[in-house]
């Protein structure tokens, strides 16, 4: 129990970095970033909607590293960070999801439209994560509980690379999801880069810091249930 | 402005509340460790 309570350092030094490019962003898009000339204020919401899909998309890869090395190893901690990267990949989805559908109804004067693929996808992605946490509630027999929630996140993996390059794949008419960073070129003023970089590294380290904890509670609650059986 | 300031509320309220709730289930651990130790 010991050796599980602590081991906290690495986590608390994330944490802290969390705190402070928080701050610092919230700050940059406020006092630092300029005002889009075609959308104004709204555009600052894609700061926030950027750096919470790159936090779901590590969350993701995450999810399907973990489960790959339950579902060939069958080691516990793997299957611990596999659920607390699929619970927080599906908190972190819901605020991409959200603050897309805010920019979208500035931008695109709706909330979701059905005629994007990128977002349908997107969709599909969250519901496979949210699927995730349903399934994992809702099987008593642990063995099979891991196994198949293992194989959901494969699944819910194998949606990501649609999400990322579908409408670079497929020429699809009238598509409004805009591609901003390309390979060569990001197409945007230095001070938004910056500021866009800022809160990407800030919600990367939110989400290695909610994977960490969410993992070592399930530990903690493991290694409970574990003396509680004997 | 409104817009993305509500947009931002939303965003980090949610984070908030899933920090509230992981904090839950770290203070019910505690007792329990406290509880194990006696």
């Amino acid at each position: 129990m010991k050796k599980l309570v602590s081991g906290f350092a690495v986590m608390n030094l994330l944490a802290v970095g969390w705190a402070v490019t928080t701050a610092l962003t919230v700050w940059l898009v406020m006092m630092y970033a300029p005002v889009d000339a075609e959308l104004g204020y709204s555009q600052k919401i894609f700061y926030v909607h950027i750096g919470s899909a790159a936090a779901m998309m590590i969350a993701v890869l995450s999810a399907f590293i973990c489960s790959i090395l339950y579902l060939v190893r069958r080691n516990l901690r793997a299957d611990n960070y596999a659920v607390a990267s699929a619970q927080t990949a599906a908190v972190v989805g819901a605020i991409v999801l959200i603050t897309g559908m805010m920019w979208a109804k500035a931008a695109w004067g709706t909330f979701f439209p059905l005629t994007e693929v990128k977002l349908l996808i997107f969709l599909l992605l969250w519901v496979i994560f949210v699927a995730y946490i349903i399934l994992r509630n809702a099987i008593e027999d642990s063995g099979i509980k891991r196994a198949g929630s293992a194989v959901f996140a494969v699944f819910g993996f194998l949606t990501m690379p649609f999400v990322l390059f579908i409408n670079r794949w497929a020429e699809m008419p009238s598509q409004l999801h805009p591609t901003v960073i390309t390979a060569h070129d990001s197409g945007m003023e230095p001070r938004m880069l910056v500021t866009l970089l800022c809160s990407i590294v800030s919600w990367l380290l939110a989400g290695a810091v909610l994977i960490i904890v969410r993992a070592k509670i399930a530990e903690i609650e493991q290694a409970f249930e574990t003396l509680e059986t004997k | 402005m409104n817009w993305a300031i509500t947009t931002y509320l939303l965003a980090y309220g949610i984070l908030l509340g899933y920090l509230i709730f992981l904090s839950s289930r770290i203070k019910k651990l505690i007792f329990k460790i406290d509880r194990a130790k006696r």
